[in-house]
């Protein structure tokens, strides 16, 4: 017909493909759609379902988790009052320390602040400046700043004797045996406050789970995609094909059928097509 | 240095490759502004963009699936896919190949969830061609009308990727690129397609006339 003509075009064939073919849509098509278009606008812009949900979901999962845990641990002090009256136990540091030799006069004030913020500061601590002219080395300033180099040295030097001191008992036959014989429950087995309500925090993370055991147990479709709203379709395409791999296909499906509202003109790779 | 004028919100960056220097709903604007101007709240641009692409993708569509009312169903979904998908619309190609990249997979969908790539072989439906013409020109004359029929005879009788690569031409104005690009399929594939169908055609006028 067109011999002379480009192999990838043909005008005469384009002339009468336009002349054949005539068919236009409905016009209640056209009138639903232009209406639809127009609302979208009105609309504005739309937040999906999993964005307008993901901050009250997460504030309720963080309030029931600081209700658990508070209540973890109001009930595990409340189970042991006599905890609550034994001395506060020492730090290892400090108690191998008195259990070994009088420290030198100089390290025993430094080392208390270091203790426990809750213990109340040296009573020895000098009113006035002329005081703490007098006895510098006796009651240094609590604050940080007052912290000199002096203290700094004494309490490396007493943790380095505390040290010493473990590692000669260790290898000494007859203190080894009697530590192993006798137990000593504040400073072995008896957890410290802060342990305490570290193993508090641990024990509520995972036995008050239900209610947020029972927000994953039945999680929305949205959960699907929720971490993939700002990812690049090879994303949601890699996904879906991990789902299929795994055997789930009503995931794998819902899934690809999000990709494709949100993605309509991305291309499939032949395995998920 | 050119002024354009830029409506609140479009990036000159994004359109800067088919940006035109005239208000997105102005009739000469290019598609990529005007979908660029309707992701950015303008109503109007949708309608310059819908009245420029409705024939061609429900004609595509049509011709595709052969099923009036099967291609009005389709052609809803594709333009609703547009519109849902305006917040994300940034220009990465020619809109045109971007649009009928959306109806292919929409179509490939129908297929694919149906089940029925068979049904594009199905002799029981029938494409319900209005019998309008597009133009009315007295003289476009009895036997060109029977030569156009005889066109698109033989175009239903190609295979569907041969047929699809033909109309995206016609009904797109698609390069082989943009074919390539609109089908999911590298260029030496549509170019080797488009070019089966057009000596088929050629060769199927040829014995008729």
């Amino acid at each position: 017909m067109t011999p002379g003509s480009d192999r990838e075009h043909d005008p005469q064939l384009a002339a009468l493909y336009r002349a054949g073919t005539t068919a236009e849509p409905p016009a209640h098509l056209d009138d639903a759609i232009r209406a639809a278009a127009r609302r979208e606008v009105a609309a504005g812009p739309r937040r999906s379902v999993a964005r307008r949900w993901a901050v009250p979901v997460s504030l309720a999962a963080v309030l029931v988790l600081s209700v658990s845990v508070v209540t973890m641990m109001r009930e595990q002090g409340a189970d042991r009052p006599e905890s609550m009256s034994l001395p506060t136990p020492e730090t290892p540091a400090a108690a191998m320390q008195s259990e070994i030799a009088e420290p030198p006069a100089a390290v025993a004030p430094q080392a208390a602040p270091k203790r426990r913020s809750a213990m109340p500061p040296p009573a020895v601590a000098p009113a006035s400046p002329a005081a703490q002219a007098e006895a510098p080395a006796l009651a240094p300033t609590p604050t940080l700043s007052g912290r000199s180099a002096e203290t700094e040295r004494g309490v490396t030097d007493s943790r380095a004797k505390a040290i010493a001191a473990e590692s000669n008992r260790a290898e000494d036959p007859v203190v080894a045996r009697r530590e192993y014989a006798t137990p000593q429950p504040m400073l072995r087995s008896a957890p410290a406050p802060m342990a305490d309500a570290a193993g508090g925090a641990g024990v509520s993370a995972s036995k008050p789970a239900a209610p947020v055991g029972a927000l994953s147990a039945a999680p929305a479709r949205t959960e699907l995609w929720q971490d993939l709203v700002k990812e690049p379709a090879e994303k949601w395409i890699q996904r879906v094909a991990e789902l299929r791999r795994a055997g789930q296909t009503a995931d794998a499906d819902a899934l690809l059928a999000e990709f494709r509202r949100r993605f309509p003109d991305a291309r499939l790779p032949d395995d998920l097509r | 240095m050119v002024d354009a004028v830029l409506q609140p919100g479009c990036r000159y960056a994004e359109a800067s490759a088919y940006w035109h220097p005239v208000m997105p709903t102005d009739a000469d604007a290019t598609d990529e502004a005007l979908m660029l101007g309707y992701r950015d709240g303008d109503a109007a641009a949708f309608d310059v963009l819908y009245s420029r692409h409705k024939g061609g993708i429900y004609r595509f569509l049509l011709r595709q699936c052969r099923n009036a009312g099967l291609a009005d169903e389709l052609f809803q979904d594709v333009w609703m896919n547009l519109i849902r998908a305006r917040a994300a619309y940034t220009v990465q190609a020619k809109f045109s190949t971007y649009l009928y990249r959306i109806a292919h997979n929409r179509l490939m969908d129908h297929f694919r969830r149906d089940d029925a790539g068979a049904s594009l072989d199905d002799e029981s439906v029938s494409i319900d061609e209005p019998a309008a013409p597009r133009s009315a020109e007295p003289e476009v004359s009895a036997t060109s009308r029977q030569l156009a029929a005889q066109l698109l005879a033989l175009l239903n009788d190609l295979p569907d990727e041969q047929r699809e690569a033909f109309v995206l031409q016609q009904e797109g104005g698609l390069s082989v690129e943009e074919i390539a690009a609109a089908t999911g399929v590298n260029r030496e594939t549509a170019k080797s397609r488009l070019r089966y169908a057009l000596a088929k055609l050629r060769q199927g006028m040829q014995a008729w006339q």
